[in-house]
C-alpha cells in the first residue's frame, strides 16, 4: 500500500513540529521527538522575528532607539522604554524630576499588567479555555485605554524619555483609573474562580514543568519563572528604579515551581501592580515632569553601562557603549525570554505531547523579545 | 485530586459562566457603526502648518523610521530655504517626536488613523497637503480613494465612552 | 405507458397520504428525520456560539442574517462548499474521501431508532438501544481511520488519543446502558420510556447517570474532552488535512450529530424521554433534550481541555467502577420489585 507506509509508523521515535505556522506556538519553533507521547528532546529553533535592533541601534539617534526597543515587546512597551533610559540617564547623570519618577511607575505598572493580561489570555487559549482569552483581550482594552489617555497610544508608547516623560497626566486621569482599576480588582476575583479555581485547569498544570529552586538558579530563569521556584528575586525591590522604593508592594513567591505556580505568581503581581498604581497615584507629588524643552539630541557622556529593569517576563539588562558622539558604539540586550529558552528544553524533556502548550506558555516565551 | 473538592469547584465555574449568561455588558466595539472617543493628545495623522515652519529639519533629524524627507517648496519670509516636511505614512510609526521636538510647533496630531489606501503612494503626504488635512479631513479619504467604502452603509455613531459615570462600560449594572 | 402514469399518480397519491399521516416518509424525512436535524443543526450551531459569546462578553454572530445573525451557519456551510478540496498526495485517497460521508452516515444512523414519543418513531426496533449504541461506538473508528488515510503526523496522533478515548469511556458507557436496560427488562426505547413512569432513571440510578453523562461528553469529542482534535498541541487533529466540503461535513457530523443523537440518547435512556407525556409529548423530550445539549455546549464556556493521561486514569478509577456499582444496585432492586410492573 503506498500511502500510509508502514515504515513511518515502525519507527520509534518521530518528530513533530511546533510552529511557526502551528497554533500551539508563536513566531516560533521547536521540533519535538516523540517517543509515543513522551517527549524525548527538544530541538528550539528561534530567530524567525530576528530584527537585528542591536546593529540597527548603532545607526541611530539615542533618542531614536527608544520606539525601536519598545517594539521588540510591544505588549510590555514601558518596561522596555524604561530600562533602556535609565542605562541612558545612569551613564550621563541626568536628574528625573520626583513627579515624572511617579508617572513612570504608572506607565510601567501598566505596562505590565496589559502584559500579564496578554498572557492570561494566550495561557487560556492553549489550554482551550476560550473564556478566559476573550475576558484578558477585553479587560486589556481597558488599560490600553488608560494608556492611551496617558501617554496618547495604546501601544509603543514612547511615553518614557531621558530627562523625564513625555507629558504630564491629564485631568481625569486619576478618576478614570480609579474606576478601571476598581473595576478590575472585582474583575479579578471572576478569573480566579473560572479559570485558577478550575479542576480542569488545575489538573493540568499542578506538578507539570516543575523547575526546582537550584535548576531554576542554575539555568539563568528570571522573572516570574524564577519567583514561581521559590526565589525571592524582583530588579524592583533588589535595584528599585523610577518611584519603586517609595512605594510598598510585596513580591509574590510560590515554592512549587510548577507551570500552575507560575501562573499563579503573574495573576498576584497584577493585583499588586493595581495596588501600586493606586499607591503612585495617591503620592505623586506637583511639580514639572520634564524639562522646559525636550531635544532630539541627548547629552550622552563616554562611557559604558549596564542597567536592568524588571519587565513583565523577567529581568531585562540594557548595555551601552556610548564614544561620546550622538549615537551609541554599542548597545547589547539581555532579553528575559532568552533566558527563559534555555528552561524550556529542560522542562520539556519527559513530560507528554499534552502537556507541551501548559509548559511552553507558562513560560511567557514572547519569541520578538528572544530573537531581537 | 479529591474528586468532591472537583465536582465542587466545576460547579462554582460554571456558577461565573453563568452569571455571566444573564448579566450581559458587552465589551464589543461595532467598529465601522460605532467609533472610539479618543482622548485629546491621541497621536494619529499630523498636519503642517506651512506658514510657522522655518524648514530647520529637526523632525526629519529626529523621525526614527526617517519617514520625513524636507522638500523644496517656494520660500516663505520665515522659510527662506523653502524646505519642508514630507511625510511618508507607509513608514510613519506615529512616535510623535517630529511634534514633540518641532521647537516652533509647525506639527501636530490629529486623531484620525483609519489610513487605508488601495495605492501605496497615497500614503506620501506633501506639505500642501498635510496643510490642508486640518481644516477639512475628508480630503484624506478622497485623496486615498478610500471614500468609496467611506460613504455610509451603516449610520455612523461615537461608541458609549469606555469610562461612564458608574464606572467602566464593561461592568454590568447593579440594580 | 399507462401503468408507468398509473405508479406515479399512485406514488404521489400515497405521499400525500403520507405526509398528512404521518406516515414513515414524512418521519424519515421531516420530522424526527432530515429536515428537523439539519434547522436543529444551524439553530444549535448558532446558539452554541451566541452562548459562547454572552459568557465571553462579546456580540457573537450579528451581520450574516437573520434576527441577531441566525443565518450564520448556512454562511459558514457556503463559504466551505465553495472552498478548494486539497487531497494531499500521500493520503489513501479513496479512504481520504469516502470517510467524511461514511462519518456523517455512521453519526446520523442512531436518529432512526431514537423515539421522539410512543409513535413518532423511524423505525421502530425491539433491539433500539443496541442499535443506537452500536453506531454510536463505530464513530471512534472513524476518527482512527481518518488519522491513518490522512497521512499525517498529527492527524494520526489525532486518531489514536481518539482510540485510547474510546478504551477510556467505552465500557463505563455500556455498563450504565446495561443498567437501563435491565431496570426496564428491555432494548425497546419505548418500554425504556414507559418504565420510568413514577421516577427517572436519572433519580433512580443517579451514579450510571452521571457516568453515562461524562462518557457521552467524551464521545462526543466535546470540551473538556475534546482531546482527538486538540488544536494547540497538534494542530487540528484527526482532520487537520481536511478541507472545504469535506471540512464541513465533518463539522456537522462530529460536532452536531453526535451531540443531537447522544443528548437524545441520554434524555430517553435517564430523563424519562417523553414523560409525564399529557400535552406534545414530542415537545417534552425535545426541550429535554435541548436543555441537555445546551448544557454540554455551555462546558466550552467555562471548561479548558483535559489531558489523555488523566481522561482515561478518570474513567477506570472512577467512571467503571461507578457504572459496575450502578449495575449491581440495579441489579438488587431488580429482585425488590422497584422497578415496579416488570417482574423478574
Amino acid at each position: 500500500m503506498e500511502a500510509g507506509r508502514l515504515d513511518q509508523v515502525v519507527e520509534k521515535e518521530i518528530y513533530v513540529s511546533v510552529g511557526p505556522q502551528h497554533s500551539g506556538a508563536g513566531h516560533f519553533r521547536m521540533v519535538l521527538k516523540l517517543d509515543g507521547d513522551i517527549i524525548v528532546d527538544v530541538i528550539p529553533d528561534p530567530g524567525f522575528v530576528h530584527r537585528s535592533v542591536e546593529k540597527i541601534a548603532e545607526n541611530m539617534l539615542y533618542v531614536q532607539i527608544v520606539p525601536l526597543v519598545e517594539k521588540v515587546t510591544h505588549v510590555d512597551a514601558s518596561n522596555l522604554a524604561m530600562g533602556y533610559v535609565r542605562a541612558v540617564e545612569e551613564l550621563s547623570g541626568i536628574q528625573v524630576p520626583e513627579r515624572a519618577k511617579y508617572l513612570r511607575t504608572i506607565a510601567c505598572e501598566l505596562s505590565r499588567i496589559t502584559s500579564h493580561l496578554y498572557f492570561f489570555g494566550i495561557f487560556g487559549i492553549f489550554l482551550n479555555h476560550s473564556t478566559m482569552f476573550m475576558w484578558s483581550f477585553g479587560d486589556r482594552d481597558l488599560f490600553l485605554d488608560l494608556t492611551q489617555l496617558l501617554t496618547g497610544t495604546r501601544i509603543a508608547h514612547s511615553y518614557i524619555l531621558a530627562g523625564g516623560v513625555r507629558h504630564d497626566m491629564p485631568q481625569d486621569f486619576p478618576d478614570k483609573a480609579m474606576k478601571v482599576l476598581d473595576y478590575f480588582e472585582r474583575k479579578l476575583e471572576d478569573y480566579y474562580k473560572i479559570f485558577m479555581l478550575n479542576p480542569v485547569m488545575i489538573e493540568r498544570t499542578r506538578g507539570v514543568g516543575v523547575l526546582s529552586r537550584e535548576d531554576a538558579i542554575r539555568l539563568g530563569a528570571t522573572g516570574p519563572v524564577l519567583r514561581a521556584s521559590g526565589v525571592r528575586y524582583d530588579t524592583r525591590k533588589d535595584d528599585p528604579y523610577a518611584a519603586y522604593d517609595k512605594i510598598d508592594f510585596e513580591i509574590p513567591v510560590y515554592k512549587e515551581g510548577d507551570s500552575y505556580a507560575r501562573v499563579m505568581v503573574r495573576f498576584r503581581e497584577m493585583q499588586e501592580s493595581v495596588k501600586i498604581i493606586r499607591q503612585a497615584l495617591r503620592d505623586m507629588p506637583e511639580g514639572p515632569v520634564r524639562p522646559k524643552r525636550m531635544v532630539p539630541r541627548w547629552p550622552v557622556k563616554k562611557g559604558e553601562h549596564y542597567a536592568r529593569v524588571e519587565a513583565a517576563r523577567g529581568e531585562l539588562g540594557y548595555y551601552i557603549i556610548s564614544d561620546g558622539k550622538a549615537k551609541p558604539y554599542r548597545l547589547k540586550m539581555s532579553s528575559p525570554s532568552f533566558r527563559n529558552l534555555l528552561i524550556l528544553k529542560h522542562l520539556l524533556r519527559g513530560e507528554t505531547l499534552a502537556d507541551m502548550p501548559a509548559i511552553y506558555m507558562s513560560l511567557d516565551y514572547w519569541a520578538p523579545e528572544a530573537d531581537r | 485530586m479529591n474528586p468532591v473538592k472537583a465536582f465542587i469547584d466545576s460547579v462554582k465555574s460554571m456558577i461565573v459562566g453563568f452569571k455571566y449568561l444573564f448579566t450581559v455588558p458587552r465589551m464589543t466595539l461595532k467598529f465601522p457603526e460605532q467609533k472610539m472617543v479618543l482622548p485629546p493628545g491621541y497621536r494619529g495623522q499630523h498636519y503642517l502648518e506651512m506658514d510657522k515652519c522655518t524648514g530647520c529639519s529637526i523632525c526629519a533629524m529626529s523621525c526614527p523610521p526617517r519617514a520625513i524627507t524636507m522638500v523644496k517648496r517656494d520660500p516663505t519670509p520665515r522659510n527662506k530655504r523653502g524646505l519642508f516636511p514630507l511625510i511618508n505614512f507607509n513608514y510613519c510609526i506615529y512616535c510623535g517626536y517630529c511634534v514633540l521636538f518641532c521647537p516652533f510647533d509647525a506639527l501636530h496630531e490629529l486623531d484620525i488613523h483609519d489610513l487605508a489606501v488601495y495605492d501605496r503612494d497615497k500614503l506620501i503626504h506633501p506639505p500642501e497637503f498635510l496643510q490642508k488635512v486640518k481644516e477639512n479631513p475628508e480630503i484624506l479619504y478622497e485623496y486615498s480613494g478610500m471614500n468609496v467604502i467611506r460613504t455610509p452603509r451603516w449610520k455612523e455613531e461615537y461608541a458609549e465612552p469606555v469610562f461612564t459615570r458608574r464606572g467602566v462600560k464593561h461592568e454590568p449594572i447593579r440594580k | 405507458m399507462m401503468d408507468v402514469a398509473g405508479l406515479i399518480i399512485r406514488i404521489v397519491k400515497y405521499l400525500i397520504y403520507d405526509l398528512t399521516h404521518m406516515g414513515p416518509v414524512f418521519k424519515a424525512v421531516i420530522f424526527p428525520g432530515l429536515a428537523f436535524v439539519f434547522i436543529l443543526a444551524i439553530v444549535l450551531v448558532w446558539l452554541e456560539r451566541k452562548m459562547a459569546a454572552k459568557v465571553q462578553m462579546r456580540i457573537g454572530p450579528l451581520y450574516a442574517g437573520g434576527p441577531e445573525g441566525i443565518l450564520q451557519p448556512i454562511a459558514d456551510f457556503i463559504k466551505f462548499a465553495f472552498k478548494e478540496l486539497i487531497i494531499p498526495d500521500q493520503a489513501d485517497k479513496l479512504l481520504f474521501i469516502a470517510l467524511p460521508i461514511v462519518s456523517l452516515v455512521v453519526a446520523m444512523a442512531p436518529i432512526a431508532f431514537m423515539p421522539y414519543s410512543r409513535y413518532m418513531i423511524i423505525s421502530p426496533n425491539p433491539y433500539g438501544l443496541l442499535f443506537a449504541m452500536a453506531f454510536v461506538t463505530l464513530f471512534p473508528l472513524i476518527i482512527l481511520l481518518t488519522g491513518w488515510a490522512s497521512n499525517s503526523k498529527y492527524a494520526f496522533i489525532g486518531g489514536i488519543r481518539a482510540a485510547y478515548q474510546q478504551i477510556g469511556y467505552e465500557l463505563p458507557m455500556w455498563f450504565s446502558a446495561l443498567g437501563v436496560a435491565l431496570a426496564s427488562r428491555s432494548f425497546d426505547f419505548v418500554k425504556i420510556v414507559e418504565s420510568q413512569q413514577p421516577l427517572w432513571f436519572a433519580l433512580t440510578q443517579p451514579l450510571g447517570a452521571l457516568a453515562f453523562f461524562i462518557a457521552m461528553v467524551a464521545e462526543m469529542g466535546r470540551i473538556p474532552f475534546d482531546i482527538p482534535e486538540a488544536e494547540q498541541e497538534i494542530a487540528a487533529g484527526w482532520f487537520v488535512e481536511y478541507t472545504g466540503i469535506m471540512f464541513g461535513i465533518y463539522m456537522v457530523s462530529a460536532m452536531l450529530m453526535k451531540l443531537y443523537v447522544l443528548s437524545l440518547l441520554f434524555t430517553v435512556m435517564y430523563l424519562g424521554g417523553w414523560l409525564p407525556g399529557w400535552g406534545l409529548p414530542e415537545a417534552w423530550t425535545f426541550v429535554k433534550a435541548f436543555i441537555v445539549m445546551f448544557l454540554i455546549m455551555f462546558f466550552r464556556a467555562v471548561f479548558p481541555r483535559t489531558r489523555i493521561k488523566t481522561f482515561v486514569n478518570m474513567a477506570w478509577d472512577k467512571l467503571l467502577p461507578l457504572s459496575i456499582i450502578n449495575l449491581l444496585i440495579v441489579f438488587a432492586l431488580t429482585f425488590t420489585g422497584f422497578y415496579g410492573g416488570v417482574q423478574p
